[in-house]
C-alpha cells in the first residue's frame, strides 16, 4: 500500500508540476486567464515529524488558502471523494469549498466505519461493507477530522474553506493557487502537524496585482511544539489501552 | 590367607550392597525429579495459557471488537473480522497461531489456522459454555487435524442494565502444540516432550530421526497409561529414558491427546556409573589394603601363634626342652613368655615328679622281693628253729636240712628271676617234666601257709602228663597262685579249699587253680596281670601274677582268669604238651 500511495504522490505532484508549468508559462497562458495572477510558494517544514522514504521532508499536505471580504465558496462544485483503502483515507488531506459533497467510497474487502467529531463536520456514517460508499455534505467551514472507528490507525483531514482560491502543497513542498482575481486578501495557512499559533502567526496579507505573478517566499512551518494525541473512538472513548497510540500516523 | 579372603569376601558384599543402595537412591533421585517436575510441567501449560487468555481479553475487551460485534452484518463480514484480529493481534508478543469466533450456541463463525482463513472448523461445545458462564475457558482442540491449545473469551456488551452484560461472541485464542512449544516446555522441564493424537506423534523436541525411532515405542499401551508416580523405563537411541503420559482434554473433559514426557536417565547413569567406579576403586583397594593388613597380621600374631602351637605340642609330646621363640613385642610377646615360664616350671615338676616315682618303683620293687623271699625264708629260720632242738633223728635232720638247701636256692632263683623281670626277660632252663611232681612239690612248698589258713588243697592231675618247661620257673607260677588263692581265702569262710586240675587239650594242656574265695571284680580281671595290680591281699606287691604271666608267655602259653559257674575263682594257664607227648609205648 505505502508503494501505491508513493506512486500516488508522485503522479499527484507530477499533476501539480505540468498544472503550475502550465500556468506559469506566457506563452501558454491564455488572454482570458491573463487578467488573473497566479500566487505560488514553497513550504518548508522545519522540525518536520516526518521524513519521507528517500530522507527528504514530505512537505505535502500544507494547504493555504486566501480569504476576503465578500467572498465565498462557489455552488455547484463536482463531488469530492476520500477513499479508504488499504485502511487508508486516500488523500490524506482534502480541501473543499464549502457546501462540497464528499463521497466515502470503501474500496477495501472489510467494513469502515468512518466518523468525524471534530469542529468542522459532526458525522458518524456507520459501519458499511466493502464497496459501499456514503456521502457527506459539508455545509460548513472548519476544519474535520476523519477517523474510523473500528481502524484507530485511519485519519484524514477534510479542510473547508469559504473562497474558491485555495490550494494543497506537494511532497516537495510547491504549492500554487492559479487564477486569482486581483485584491487584497488574507493569506491562510493550515497544517496538521503543528500548533494553532504557528498557524496564526503564519496569517498574511498578499496583495494581488492583474497580470503579475506573487511569489509567496518559502513558508516555513514549524512542527516542533506539535504533540501527536491519540483521537478518541466515536463514542469518546478510547479504542482500548493497547490501541492509546496517536491518531497522525502514516 | 582365609582371613584376608574372608575380609575381601565380606568388602565385596558390601560393595554390592553400596552399589545396590547407590543404584536404588539415584533411580528414586530421578523418581523425585520426575514427579517434581509435574509443577513445572503444569506451569508452562499455565503460563501458556495465561498469555493466550491475556491476549483474548485485550482483544475481546477492545472497543473495536465490541464495535464490530456489536454489528450485525460486520460480525459476519470475515474479512473485517480477520482484519480486527490482525490489528488486534499485532502487538501482542505471544505466538497465536489460531483465531476464532464462535457464537453463543458453539456455531464457529470464523476462523484463523496459521494464518490461513477458510479451513474447514469443528462446531465448539465449549464456546456454549463460554457464553452462557460468560468466563474464560481453557482447553485443547484438534482443528483440521491440528493439535492447538485454546482459550475461548467472551466477547461482552454492557446492556442497558448494569448488571448484566451481552454476550456478542465466543472468541478463541489458540497456539498450536508443535515442535516449538514441545522445545519450550523440553527446556522447561529438561525432559523430552512428544504430543499425541492417538498413537501418532503430532509434535516433539525430538530431533526428527529420533522422532521416527519413538514411533513405534509409542504404540505401546503402557507408555500412555504410565503415570508420573509409576514412570515406564523405555529405550530411546540406546538411552534409558523415564517415560509418563499426561492427557490432554478439551472443553468437555474429553481426553483428545497426550503429553509423553522422557526425562533421561543419562545424568543419572553417568552419576552411577561414577559411582560405581569409585567403588570399584574402593573395592580394589580395599582388597590390597586387606592383603597387606593379613600379611602384617600374620606377622605380628598368626606366626607367633603358630609358634606357640608348635610349641605347645612339643612340650605336650613331652619334649620340655623345647625353646619358644618368643621375640615379639605386646601381648602376644607376654604369653610366649609367660608360656616358656610355664614350660620350664613343667621340666622341673617333671623331673622331680620322675625321681619320685623312680623311688616309689624302687619301694614297691622292695616290697615285691621281701614278698617273694619270704617264704623260704621262713622254711630256713623253721628249719633252722627245729635243728636247734636236741634229740632230733638223724633221718629227720637230712630232710630240714634239704629244705633249707632247696629254700636257700629258691631264694637265689628268685633274686634271678627278680633280676630277669628287671630286665624283661626269662632265661628258662627247659627239661623234659612231669607235670604232676611239679604240681606236687608246689602243694608241698605252700602247704604250711595252707595248714595255717586251714585251706585244703586238691589236686587232679593225671599221672604221665608231661610238659617241656623250666621246672623250677613253673613251680613258682603254682605257688604264686596258690599263695594268691590262699591269701584271698576269707577268714569267716567255713569250707575252705583250692583245686588244681589239668586237662589234657590237643597238643596243649590246661591248668587250672580253683578256689571258692572272694573273686575278683571283672573290671580288673584284665589289668590284674599287669604288675603292681593286686586286690583282696593286704601288702602285696602286685608282681606275682606279672611274673606268672611273663614265666608262662616265656614257655608259648598263655594265662587267665574266668569265673566258672559256682562262682568260683579259677586261673588257668594253659602250656604245649611236650613234643613227645603223649610218650611213644
Amino acid at each position: 500500500m505505502p508503494q501505491s500511495f508513493k506512486y500516488y504522490l508522485s503522479l499527484v505532484s507530477l499533476i501539480a508540476f505540468a498544472a503550475t508549468l502550465v500556468s506559469t508559462s506566457p506563452a501558454l497562458s491564455l488572454p482570458s486567464l491573463s487578467q488573473r495572477t497566479k500566487i505560488s510558494g514553497r513550504v518548508e517544514l522545519l522540525n518536520a515529524k516526518i521524513k519521507a522514504r528517500n530522507g527528504q521532508t514530505d512537505a505535502s499536505g500544507v494547504v493555504i488558502w486566501l480569504e476576503a471580504p465578500g467572498l465565498s465558496a462557489r455552488s455547484g462544485r463536482p463531488r469530492q471523494k476520500l477513499d479508504q483503502r488499504g485502511k487508508r483515507f486516500i488523500p490524506h488531506v482534502l480541501v473543499i469549498e464549502r457546501g462540497t459533497e464528499v463521497d466515502f467510497p470503501n474500496s477495501d474487502l472489510f467494513f469502515h466505519n468512518v466518523f468525524s467529531l471534530f469542529n468542522g463536520k459532526r458525522f458518524d456514517l456507520g459501519l458499511y461493507a466493502s464497496g459501499e460508499s456514503r456521502p457527506v455534505l459539508f455545509n460548513r467551514t472548519g476544519i474535520s477530522y476523519i477517523f474510523c472507528n473500528i481502524h484507530p490507525t485511519m485519519s484524514a483531514t477534510i479542510v473547508a474553506v469559504d473562497t474558491p482560491y485555495y490550494a494543497l502543497s506537494n511532497a516537495r513542498g510547491n504549492i500554487v493557487i492559479n487564477d486569482v482575481p486581483e485584491g487584497r486578501y488574507q493569506l491562510k495557512v493550515w497544517h496538521e502537524r503543528t500548533t494553532p499559533q504557528e498557524l496564526e502567526a503564519q496569517t498574511r496579507t498578499v496583495t494581488v496585482n492583474a497580470g503579475g505573478v506573487v511569489d509567496l517566499g518559502v513558508i516555513r512551518i514549524n512542527e516542533a511544539g506539535f504533540i501527536p494525541q491519540p483521537h478518541p473512538n466515536k463514542h469518546g472513548g478510547q479504542y482500548d489501552n493497547e490501541r492509546n497510540k496517536p491518531a497522525y500516523k502514516r | 590367607m582365609a582371613s584376608a579372603l574372608l575380609a575381601t569376601s565380606i568388602l565385596l558384599i558390601a560393595a554390592v550392597i553400596i552399589n545396590n543402595l547407590v543404584v536404588k537412591q539415584v533411580r528414586q533421585q530421578v523418581q523425585n525429579e520426575v514427579e517434581n517436575l509435574l509443577p513445572v510441567y503444569d506451569a508452562a501449560w499455565e503460563e501458556n495459557a495465561r498469555s493466550l487468555a491475556a491476549i483474548g481479553a485485550t482483544m475481546a475487551n477492545s472497543a473495536i471488537a465490541k464495535t464490530v460485534f456489536g454489528n450485525e452484518r460486520a460480525a459476519r463480514d470475515n474479512a473485517t473480522i480477520h482484519e480486527l484480529m490482525a490489528d488486534l493481534s499485532s502487538d501482542s508478543t505471544a505466538r497465536i497461531d489460531l483465531t476464532l469466533i464462535s457464537d453463543g450456541a458453539g456455531k464457529v463463525t470464523f476462523a484463523e489456522l496459521q494464518g490461513q482463513a477458510e479451513r474447514p472448523i469443528n462446531d465448539l461445545a465449549g464456546a456454549r459454555e463460554v457464553a452462557a458462564t460468560q468466563k474464560q475457558k481453557q482447553g485443547f482442540t484438534i482443528f483440521d487435524g491440528e493439535l492447538y491449545q485454546l482459550v475461548l473469551t467472551p466477547i461482552l456488551l454492557q446492556s442497558g442494565n448494569a448488571e448484566y452484560q451481552n454476550t456478542l461472541a465466543v472468541l478463541g485464542t489458540g497456539a498450536e502444540l508443535n515442535r516449538a512449544v514441545a522445545s519450550t516446555i523440553q527446556q522447561r522441564i529438561h525432559s523430552e516432550v512428544c504430543f499425541l493424537i492417538g498413537d501418532k506423534i503430532y509434535a516433539s523436541s525430538f530431533a526428527p530421526d529420533a522422532e521416527n525411532n519413538l514411533a513405534q515405542l509409542l504404540t505401546a499401551p503402557e507408555i500412555s497409561r504410565a503415570e508420573a508416580n509409576k514412570p515406564i523405563e523405555v529405550r530411546i537411541n540406546g538411552i534409558s529414558h523415564l517415560a509418563f503420559a499426561r492427557q490432554l482434554v478439551d472443553f468437555t473433559g474429553q481426553r483428545i491427546g497426550q503429553v509423553v514426557m522422557f526425562r533421561s536417565l543419562e545424568q543419572a547413569g553417568k552419576l552411577f556409573r561414577s559411582i560405581s567406579n569409585l567403588l570399584l576403586l574402593l573395592w580394589t583397594g580395599s582388597i590390597a589394603v586387606a592383603f597387606v593388613l593379613s600379611y602384617l597380621l600374620a606377622e605380628r600374631i598368626t606366626r607367633p601363634i603358630d609358634s606357640l602351637i608348635q610349641t605347645t605340642r612339643e612340650v605336650g609330646s613331652g619334649n620340655y626342652d623345647y625353646q619358644i621363640k618368643a621375640d615379639t613385642h605386646g601381648e602376644l610377646g607376654e604369653l610366649a613368655r609367660a608360656f616358656d615360664q610355664m614350660r620350664n616350671s613343667l621340666k622341673q615338676t617333671q623331673t622331680e615328679l620322675l625321681k619320685r616315682e623312680r623311688l616309689a618303683t624302687i619301694g614297691q620293687m622292695a616290697g615285691s622281693i621281701i614278698h617273694d623271699l619270704r617264704n623260704p625264708l621262713a622254711t630256713i629260720s623253721t628249719s633252722a628253729e627245729i635243728l636247734s632242738r636236741d634229740g632230733i633223728a638223724l633221718e629227720r635232720r637230712q630232710i630240714l636240712v634239704e629244705s633249707q638247701l632247696r629254700a636257700s636256692k629258691r631264694m637265689q632263683e628268685m633274686l634271678f628271676e627278680l633280676l630277669d623281670f628287671t630286665r624283661g626277660k626269662y632265661s628258662l632252663h627247659l627239661a623234659r617234666h612231669s607235670l604232676g611232681e611239679i604240681v606236687e612239690r608246689a602243694v608241698r612248698g605252700v602247704s604250711s601257709q595252707a595248714q595255717r589258713s586251714s585251706v585244703l588243697i586238691e589236686t587232679s592231675v593225671a599221672a604221665g602228663i608231661f610238659v617241656t618247661v623250666d621246672a623250677e620257673r613253673l613251680r613258682r607260677v603254682f605257688e604264686n597262685l596258690l599263695i594268691n588263692a590262699v591269701q584271698a581265702m576269707p577268714s569267716e569262710k567255713k569250707v575252705r579249699q583250692i583245686l588244681i586240675r589239668a586237662t589234657c587239650q590237643e597238643q596243649a594242656v590246661r591248668v587250672d587253680v580253683i578256689d571258692n574265695g572272694t573273686g575278683v571284680p571283672t573290671e580288673i580281671h584284665e589289668r590284674l596281670f599287669e604288675p603292681f595290680v593286686s586286690h583282696g591281699k593286704m601288702g602285696g606287691t602286685g608282681l606275682g601274677l606279672a611274673i606268672a604271666r611273663g614265666i608262662i608267655e616265656a614257655h608259648a602259653g598263655s594265662i587267665g582268669l574266668e569265673v566258672t559257674a559256682q562262682q568260683e575263682t579259677d586261673f588257668y594257664f594253659v602250656l604245649p604238651l611236650a613234643s613227645d607227648f603223649p610218650p611213644q609205648t
